[in-house]
């Protein structure tokens, strides 16, 4: 076993299969940024930064290891540290758009949104057509609550790549938020089928799906439609109106009733219930 | 995009500098915030729990007053109702000024609550407002009723 043999099963997502290949190799930055990557694919940041830290004790100016040591830090919510790992890696490139794009999540983990903003419109300045500021700035605008711009540029990052799945999932997400489940659930298809190792991404397609098979969802998303509940009460009035013409007030004040009923569990929902659109 | 940007600045570090940041407990879910509002919370209840949850998500202490300020200013228009009217409008003043600190408060939280839910990894991110919303509708309903009667 080789370390290019490592290299490629971490490039293919197979970590245990790249620990086996590391087993016998001598000590050497590559050796550890390979275990490290393999832990860090495997969750356990812990030993993923451990592996980083033990590289950067042979060679403390390895870029590799310097980003790998800020994923793994920023993972354990160790943000200061991850932070300066990633500078140290801008300092000897500091026109990389990956390296950027990264510090840019590192800072949008710290809520300093706006900072980020700036790095990744410095790296859409420096290569317009790289895929990686077009993920962050997807992040970006989610979390300062630009949806509308968020799912614009998500169709424009799937122009680019249509493999990505954060492209998908933000769709998704959008789909959901306005009440289109069918839609939702087919973005979620689509961005499990490009990534099937995202747990998150998994429940997430897993809840989509229970929405629609839970009736106690049915009022919610028909409220989250547009002109969804204007249609309810519309069809509730006019219910109540045959059901007047046909058995009087008292079964026209029952439509009524459990229309309201209804109508407030629909609001009420997702703060009793699980909602599953997270991202 | 347009913006000038001055690289040297954007290449130091802030995050060792920020005073606050998560503190590892799970805050509550804003939407569930509003029922504090609704059911006795008032203004002044509204605004501790948005406090509560603003130290939780690590917001900064200017935000942290913002929320303060604004349960203060949700809270004057119930003393001159019942100043100006009877302490008996305290039940409707109560959730009305609940539901506008609500507003306040939730945008204020906003941002760092989707930070938060964003990169939050666990299989249920939000604690139970339950126990704690429950005690400061009692609190906040108290409060609201004991101020209308020392205003009148």
């Amino acid at each position: 076993m080789s370390l290019e043999s490592a290299q490629r099963y971490v490039e293919i997502g197979r970590p245990h299969q790249a620990l086996e290949a590391l087993a016998d190799v001598e000590p050497s930055p590559e050796a550890h940024c390979l275990r490290g990557y393999a832990h860090y694919q495997l969750e356990d940041f812990d030993r993923a930064a451990e592996c980083a830290r033990d590289g950067l004790d042979l060679d403390p100016t390895y870029i590799d290891l310097l980003h790998l040591f800020s994923l793994a830090e920023a993972e354990r919510g160790q943000l200061a540290d991850a932070e300066l790992a990633i500078l140290a890696a801008l300092e000897q490139d500091p026109e990389s758009v990956p390296l950027l794009c990264r510090y840019a999540d590192v800072l949008m983990r710290g809520a300093q949104l706006e900072k980020a903003q700036q790095l990744v419109m410095l790296a859409s300045r420096l290569d317009p057509e790289a895929v990686e500021w077009r993920e962050a700035a997807v992040t970006l605008e989610y979390l300062l609550g630009h949806d509308e711009y968020a799912a614009d540029l998500s169709r424009r990052l799937l122009e680019v790549d249509p493999e990505s799945a954060l492209g998908h999932r933000m769709l998704g997400v959008q789909e959901l938020n306005r009440g289109n489940i069918g839609a939702a659930q087919q973005r979620f298809a689509d961005a499990v089928r490009d990534q099937p190792d995202d747990d998150l991404l998994a429940d997430q397609a897993r809840h989509a799906r229970a929405l629609t098979q839970n009736p106690l969802w049915w009022p919610t998303l028909l409220s989250m439609r547009p002109g969804g509940m204007l249609l309810g009460w519309c069809g509730a009035i006019a219910v109540a109106v045959g059901a007047a013409a046909v058995g009087g007030g008292t079964l026209a004040g029952l439509v009524v009733f459990a229309w309201v009923v209804i109508w407030i569990w629909g609001l009420v929902a997702p703060a009793v219930l699980r909602w599953p659109g997270r991202v | 995009m347009s913006r000038a940007v001055d690289r040297d600045a954007l290449l130091q570090p802030v995050l060792a500098d920020a005073r606050h940041g998560p503190t590892g407990y799970q805050p509550w879910r804003l939407q569930s915030q509003v029922y504090v509002a609704l059911f006795g919370g008032g203004a002044l209840g509204t605004g501790l729990i948005a406090f509560g949850n603003a130290v939780m998500l690590g917001m900064s202490t200017r935000a942290r007053w913002m929320i303060v300020a604004v349960a203060l200013l949700g809270e004057i228009p119930l003393v001159i109702a019942a100043a100006l009217t009877k302490p008996g409008v305290v039940q409707l003043a109560n959730p009305a000024a609940g539901l506008i600190v609500f507003g306040g408060v939730y945008l204020l939280q906003r941002r760092p609550d989707r930070v938060y839910h964003f990169h939050s990894d666990e299989d249920e991110p939000y604690a139970s407002l339950f126990g704690a919303g429950l005690l400061v509708c009692i609190l906040g309903r108290v409060v609201d009723v004991s101020i209308a009667y020392a205003v009148m």
